[in-house]
């Protein structure tokens, strides 16, 4: 029970960032629900006279949501505590550690869920819903929509900081989709239930068994890998040291959560449109490998014979070797979603562009971090990615003028341009004792 | 006579069906500090592996505290410590918290001894994890070891990040840790100076198999260099019995031989004619002169 | 008290075990005398506390050293007199025929190895180590 107690709250505290997010989630959503007894339902024409200017009506409604938003991400940590706990040898040798892990995980999800469903709920008070009928649903699809969450969080966590910065994007994009879910209460609950059950019960039944399993599953993977031979593209020792040299596995893995997310979506009636500006989101994960670039590069700092203008030319073609793919599957993917969706040609046009320089500038973005990340890089990072989000929404709809998107998607690329040379002069200087490879995150490829 | 903390009978591992540790058979008893040495590749951290459980045997099976290794309970774990080769800590949290994480799986925890150590052997316990150095991160390792006091102490290779006064140090904890008398300490390492000093029980193994397994001053006596000096010149092909390696230069001969025993001098001087000197090795000698 | 060599070829064991019966022997260890405890010897040489414990087992079943309850083992009361001259001479023997063997192998003459042995007699002298040792 200690155990369990205290891995959940080191999830929510274990850095001094996080610590205060949670808090400050905390607190945001507590004292954000608490007003809503004083405010006038949402529903229109019901609400009785409010001691509150709009403005400030508007802000109590707001803050909610912004501290459950904080709150979730103040257990961020617990993909990452979670997996390197899981692949370590401490697993075996701590008492019940398997067990004690996945509970823990199990509970922080369930009480981020918990939160979540309290201050959902508190949005319909008032109003003429079943208010535990709302709680239930908002518990279920909180649960599912977490643990995905956090899936995501690990996946992205594991290329560095600026990875967890994208992930944390895709994140907050994805949000939308449950609470329309929720806001929705003729579907029926059974979806989340079920999904919630096959998540969690797959996931725990592997974990709590893959001691027994490691051996099986490593005999298929060795008879897999006799069977396919390498599944490395062919490239210079370049590619390997970069990360580049296998771009089948992000691409590939980019079709199936979009694929699932379109069928969602479409379910959920969301509007079609703004699907470019999902696609755009995920152009910027190739973001998350470019920012690993600098210090690997320093092992071919010594080995080829180039100099550090030279590096940085032989690394900027290496990633559009592998961009090539990564974007190629997505522009497949959006016109042929586009398509599914009956898009108008001039969005599916835009689109393209869009995902084009979205993938340019997250490169070049990941290629401008070649020390530890300050908040200046941070910003900019955060400006670009609002940037794309902005002409994605304008692209997806179709009362946009030409002209704007074309000045807009330029705009884009003199961005993208002005990047790349500020990339250029700082690998022109590069100091590899400002920039070492974090021990424990593993090397490339 | 207690029983023994862990018992090996024809232990063996293959992957694939390549074999990476063959008949391996031994015990580990209360107090006992065990020195395992073997060259890179010889199954050093595959042996640990099984002892722990992390693995299951394909031949054979060993036995932690009564208890088959790969089914332990969770009771057992509690007695149990492992420091491993690479550390497996969590970069984003302190020094403090990761300790606090580690520390609140066990019945008890000694923050004493953890505090005094960490201020010994002067590691910051309110640094994060990442901005340590990798001795630093070694020196947690062990820190998140000890301090469940555990019966049975298991480290792969410990040292190999520390400086001279940090082995020195870790040296002295482990003798307190031994001088219990009813806790072991089982650890492989390349320092041989280490091993010389803390093993009372050294297992070499080489080739896959356990080569030597037991008491580490019985090695020193079984196996020796042998200086043999002749009036006249010795023949080309000596029958040095037992020898690794011979080396021969007219009228001396040096031999490195195993299984010696003191009353074998006598008779070997006699039968080769010649004044036999016996030079014992260093621990160090001792594995290179196997491996030639 | 002890000077002990771990990465000499002979055995730990075997050196401390020798010391101290030379020790006790010869008086430099008075009977009485407390010797350090097995967890106090261990660590200030960095050596395994059991290869401690053996030694003074071995020492107490020879009659070298008594164990008192609770109390630190002591030098024991020699059983009649200290061992006799010859004895311990003869205990020397194989020791000095060593340094005769290697002053010949270097072709030095006798002369030259009585020098050394009395160099190395201060040298070995314990307190004078100890005294050089201390810090100023």
């Amino acid at each position: 029970m200690k155990a369990i107690a205290r891995l959940i709250y080191t999830n929510f505290t274990g850095t001094v960032l996080l610590r205060y997010i949670t808090l400050a989630g905390l607190a945001a959503g507590i004292a954000g629900s608490a007003l809503f007894p004083f405010l006038p339902p949402l529903l229109a024409g019901t609400g009785g006279p409010s001691r509150f200017s709009l403005a400030q009506e508007a802000f109590f409604r707001v803050l909610p949501i912004a501290g459950l938003l904080c709150f979730v991400f103040g257990a961020s940590l617990l993909p990452t505590m979670f997996a390197r706990l899981a692949t370590s040898h401490y697993l075996y040798v701590l008492p019940y550690g398997r067990t004690k892990l996945l509970v823990s995980a199990l509970a922080t999800v369930a009480l981020t869920s918990l939160f979540a469903a309290g201050i959902v709920t508190m949005y319909y008070y008032r109003m003429p819903f079943a208010l535990d009928l709302i709680f239930q649903r908002a518990f279920a699809v909180s649960f599912v929509t977490v643990s995905f969450l956090y899936v995501v969080l690990w996946l992205t966590g594991k290329s560095g900081t600026i990875g967890l910065l994208v992930g944390s994007f895709v994140m907050i994009a994805t949000l939308v989709l449950p609470l329309i879910f929720i806001a929705t209460p003729s579907t029926s609950l059974a979806l989340p239930w079920t999904a919630c059950a096959l998540l969690w019960g797959v996931f725990a039944t592997s974990f709590l068994l893959a001691p027994r399993l490691k051996a099986p599953l490593g005999r298929l993977r060795h008879a897999f890998v006799q069977l396919t031979g390498s599944t490395y593209r062919g490239g210079g020792e370049i590619d390997f040291v970069l990360g580049t040299a296998r771009p089948w596995t992000l691409a590939a893995g980019q079709i199936v959560p979009i694929v699932i997310a379109t069928y969602v979506m479409r379910l959920a009636a969301w509007a079609p449109l703004a699907w470019v500006f999902f696609l755009t989101i995920i152009s910027v994960t190739t973001g998350a490998v470019a920012s690993l670039a600098a210090t690997r590069g320093r092992a071919l700092w010594l080995r080829a014979r180039w100099t550090r203008a030279e590096l940085f030319r032989q690394v900027e073609n290496s990633f559009w070797r592998y961009n090539c793919y990564t974007l190629g599957v997505l522009l497949l993917l959006l016109v042929a979603i586009g398509d599914w969706l009956s898009l108008p040609t001039r969005v599916l046009a835009f689109g393209m562009g869009l995902l084009a320089v979205g993938t340019a500038l997250s490169t070049y973005i990941g290629l401008i971090v070649t020390a530890r990340i300050g908040w200046r890089d941070a910003a900019l990072a955060v400006v670009v990615i609002l940037a794309l989000m902005r002409t994605a929404y304008l692209a997806s709809w179709p009362a946009t003028p030409t002209a704007t998107m074309i000045a807009y998607e330029l705009g884009l690329v003199a961005l993208a341009l002005v990047v790349r040379e500020v990339a250029r002069r700082r690998w022109g200087r590069l100091d590899w004792m400002l920039c070492r490879p974090e021990i424990g995150v593993r090397a490339a490829a | 006579m207690s029983s023994p903390y862990i018992a090996a009978r024809g232990l063996g591992k293959s992957f694939n069906g390549k074999p990476v540790l063959a008949d391996v058979s031994f015990t580990v008893e209360p107090g006992d500090v065990v020195g395992v040495l073997g060259k890179n590749g010889a199954g050093k951290t595959t042996l640990l592996e099984l002892v722990l459980g992390f693995t299951p045997a394909t031949a054979g099976g060993v036995q932690f505290f009564g208890y088959d290794s790969y089914r332990l309970p969770g009771a057992a774990k509690a007695r149990i410590g492992f420091v491993p080769q690479q550390d497996e800590l969590v970069n984003q949290l302190t020094a403090a918290d990761q300790i606090g994480v580690i520390a609140s799986f066990y019945p008890r925890w000694d923050d004493d001894l953890v505090g005094r150590l960490s201020r010994e052997w002067e590691v910051d316990l309110n640094q994060r994890v990442k901005n340590m150095s990798v001795g630093q991160r070694q020196k947690l390792s062990i820190l998140l070891g000890l301090g469940h006091k555990p019966d049975v102490l298991i480290l792969d290779e410990p040292v190999a990040s520390l400086d001279p006064v940090a082995r020195r140090q870790f040296l002295e904890q482990i003798i307190e840790v031994a001088s219990d008398g009813n806790r072991s300490v089982v650890f492989s390492s390349h320092i041989v100076s280490d091993v010389e000093r803390l093993a009372n029980k050294i297992w070499i193994l080489k080739d896959q198999r356990m080569y030597w397994q037991g008491d580490f001053d019985s090695l020193k006596d079984s196996i020796v260099r042998l200086h043999a000096r002749a009036a006249r010149p010795l023949p080309a092909s000596l029958a040095f019995p037992n020898a690794l390696n011979v080396q021969q230069n007219g009228t001396t001969a040096t031999a490195v031989v195993h299984g010696w025993r003191a009353e074998m001098q006598a008779g070997l001087a006699q039968q080769l004619e010649a004044e036999i000197e016996v030079e014992q090795l260093t621990l160090e000698d001792i594995f290179l002169e196997l491996h030639r | 008290m002890f000077i002990l060599k771990p990465h000499s070829g002979v055995p730990i064991y075997r050196q401390l075990l020798e010391q101290i019966r030379r020790m006790a022997a010869s008086g430099q260890l008075p009977p009485g005398t407390e010797l350090p405890s097995i967890r106090d010897l261990a660590l200030k040489h960095a050596i395994n506390p059991m290869t401690v414990s053996k030694v003074y087992t071995l020492l107490e079943a020879e009659g070298v050293l008594e164990r008192n309850r609770g109390k630190p083992m002591t030098v024991a009361k020699p059983a009649r007199t200290q061992s006799p001259h010859d004895k311990r001479l003869e205990q020397l023997e194989p020791h000095v025929e060593q340094v005769a063997l290697a002053a010949r192998q270097l072709e030095l003459t006798e002369k030259d190895a009585v020098k050394a042995l009395q160099e190395a007699w201060e040298k070995t002298d314990v307190e004078s180590v100890h005294r050089r040792a201390r810090p100023r």
